[in-house]
């Protein structure tokens, strides 16, 4: 009995976990959008949302590694990896892969949400 | 901290976490699993306004936070709780020898990487303690 606490506890915590997922789309959506918009001025205005994309990633793949979803986790550490490299490169190049990536992490929020 | 001839149990912590399921996570390995007095706050700024206030014998730091990272924030933390002789850990998803010799170069008195088991989280840090005491 004493052994099944923290099990039961875990998937609470878990389904918890699932349910704010919805925000954190919501929040990468938004940062997606602001980036988007920021496209035709420059560098200087695309960086405080790529770097919001990124962080918002990096949180992702942690916390969905400790949630035990690694196919999530490894999804969100490949969108903060490109969204690095791109900032490292000074945010130039084509800006629209990154973005589409950023979507299709989005949109495996929202699946697991709607299951 | 503690008096010269006897070692303190350690009892109090605080977490700089800006993820909340993590923070949920913490609680109950920490607080519910663990019986430790535990703080939390959700970014680097917040924890150095509380720091002093709550003086935790250990200070769980997350790397990556808003705003101010955790590397950031290190020697701001440090100094505030010099007199308490806190001890800072950082928290972080870089698992590998390399990250955790950085980070202790920055000053960390030690690294522990995510994912961390909530179980066994409590007797990790009551071990470091121990040690850190002897």
């Amino acid at each position: 009995m004493l052994n099944d606490l923290p099990a039961d506890k875990l998937a609470g915590l878990r389904a918890k976990f699932i349910q704010r997922l919805a925000q954190r789309a919501d929040d990468m959506q938004a940062a997606q959008l602001a980036l988007q918009n920021a496209l035709a001025s420059g560098p200087q205005a695309m960086a405080e949302p790529a770097q919001t994309l990124q962080r918002l990633a990096h949180s992702l793949k942690g916390a969905a590694l400790q949630y035990d979803m690694p196919a999530l986790s490894a999804q969100a550490a490949q969108v903060e990896s490109q969204f690095a490299q791109w900032q490292s490169a000074g945010l130039v190049g084509d800006a629209q892969p990154l973005i589409s990536l950023a979507t299709g992490l989005i949109s495996a929020c929202r699946a697991l949400t709607a299951s | 901290m503690g008096n010269a001839g006897g070692a303190e149990p350690l009892t109090r912590i605080m977490c700089v976490e800006d993820d909340p399921d993590i923070r949920e996570l913490l609680q109950m390995a920490l607080e519910d699993l663990a019986g430790f007095e535990l703080h939390l706050a959700e970014d680097a700024e917040t924890g150095l306004s509380q720091v002093q206030g709550y003086a935790p014998q250990i200070l769980l730091l997350d790397v990556m936070l808003p705003a101010m990272s955790g590397p950031e924030a290190l020697p701001q933390f440090r100094q505030l709780t010099q007199e308490f002789g806190t001890r800072i850990i950082f928290l972080t998803a870089k698992a590998s020898q390399r990250a955790r010799s950085e980070f202790i170069e920055l000053g960390a008195d030690e690294v522990l990487f995510k994912p961390f088991d909530p179980v066994t989280l409590g007797d990790t840090l009551s071990s470091l303690w121990d040690n850190w005491q002897a």
